[in-house]
């Protein structure tokens, strides 16, 4: 029980250290970015002065980017992904498609799951369907 | 049973360490020790040479060993303190205080990290010095710098031309970035003065580079003097239309019956 508890642990933290490369760009940061576009103090007397409540603001902020934020913001990329891979037509006959839909069906939540874990824990291009 | 192993893992683990330093050991500056023994205890004459070899083989091991485990590593501690002071440098405080305040954990927790990969990277792998990341200040310092130098090159180069000594223009001024007065006078000269072959190079550079001189006047090629400047300018020219009427009428009629033939067929006259 206590192995297991540590085991888990440790896979918590190793997520949370690998979603940090998610953040590491800055488009992946929107709550931070917005914290630091509206609520930066403009001098550094202030800057100083409101650093003990503002640290654990901002590692609030980064682990909700981590954790929350970014992952949300992925699902449509992922999802595009997923229809890009699977569901788009690339010329085949009506038939090839006809006998690939339930497979395409199986693979759908899988497919999605994994492009979304991976968009979460690294940083990835936007679908180009949905990049502006 | 177990001390006997772990001496092995300790010898395999000095082996691998040993064998991983000699890549740093290829660099000639990474080897003082060794350097300093071979120039003033090796002896040069054969005989002396032969004679001390039993001495000073085992000295240029202990030599290679003091190197690569303490004289070595000790020179690129500095390095590696570069290395991790990096980890706090190109921080922005007034634009993003909440991305930096939430970096320092990992900045904190990294630096140790850093510094010890950097310190074992350096002393087994050959990798060059830590440079100090540049300031904005010092970048635009030495961007003008460098423009000052190509300007001046430029200037040297029209001069030669006007002096029919004809010296290769460097290709980093093909493009030259900033025009100056005393590069517009020194342009003149030169189309004034140089021979038809520095001519013809002045207005490849010229377009090449798109010079202000150019710009303001792109077919100055086709009324130069020489009628073999003139044809061979009108044979890389790109497109008609940037041509004024007027010239391409003169070219058509051209005193020399090569431009003339080459004007009549590739600038033929609208009827």
């Amino acid at each position: 029980m206590e192995i297991l508890r540590v085991r888990s642990s440790l896979a918590a933290l190793l997520a949370l250290g690998l979603t940090g490369c998610a953040i590491s760009e800055s488009e992946n940061r929107r709550t931070l970015n917005a914290l630091d576009a509206h609520a930066t103090p403009s001098s550094a007397a202030a800057r100083w002065a409101v650093t003990p409540l503002a640290l654990p603001v901002s590692l609030v902020a980064a682990v909700g980017d981590m954790v929350v934020v970014h992952p949300i913001c992925s699902i449509d990329d992922a999802w595009a992904d997923t229809v890009d891979a699977l569901w788009t037509s690339r010329g085949e006959t009506r038939f090839r498609r006809a006998v690939l839909l339930p497979l395409a069906a199986i693979a759908t939540p899988f497919v999605f799951t994994g492009d979304l874990g991976a968009r979460a824990l690294f940083p990835i291009d936007p679908n180009d369907r949905l990049a502006p | 049973m177990s001390s006997r192993r772990a001496g092995v893992r300790l010898a395999a683990a000095l082996g691998l360490a040993l064998v991983l330093s000699g890549c740093a050991w290829s660099n000639r500056d990474n080897r003082p020790v060794w350097n300093a023994f071979e120039e003033h205890l090796v002896p040069e004459r054969d005989a002396a040479f032969v004679a001390t070899l039993p001495l000073t083989v085992p000295g240029g091991f202990g030599a290679i060993l003091i190197d690569s485990f303490v004289v070595h590593p000790a020179q690129v501690v500095d390095d590696a303190a570069g290395d991790a002071r990096d980890v706090w440098t190109s921080m922005q405080w007034s634009e993003k205080y909440y991305t930096e305040l939430a970096t320092m954990l990992p900045r904190a927790v990294g630096t140790p990290i850093v510094f010890v990969g950097s310190f074992l990277g350096r002393s087994l792998l050959d990798i060059d010095p830590h440079q100090e990341p540049q300031s904005p200040a010092e970048f635009a310092r030495q961007q003008d710098e460098r423009r000052a130098e190509r300007r001046l090159e430029l200037q040297r180069w029209l001069e030669s031309l006007a002096a029919d000594r004809d010296e290769p223009l460097s290709p980093e001024c093909d493009g030259c970035d900033s025009w100056s007065d005393d590069l517009q006078v020194g342009f003149d000269a030169a189309r004034r003065t140089a021979n038809a072959d520095g001519r013809l190079e002045l207005y490849q550079a010229a377009e090449q580079g798109g010079w202000p001189p150019f710009r303001a006047d792109p077919t100055m090629g086709l009324r130069d003097a020489d009628p073999v400047v003139r044809y061979l300018v009108l044979r890389r020219w790109p497109h008609r239309e940037s041509i004024p009427e007027d010239l391409q009428r003169d070219l058509r009629s051209d005193p020399s019956e090569m431009v003339r033939l080459l004007a009549r067929k590739s600038l033929p006259a609208h009827d």
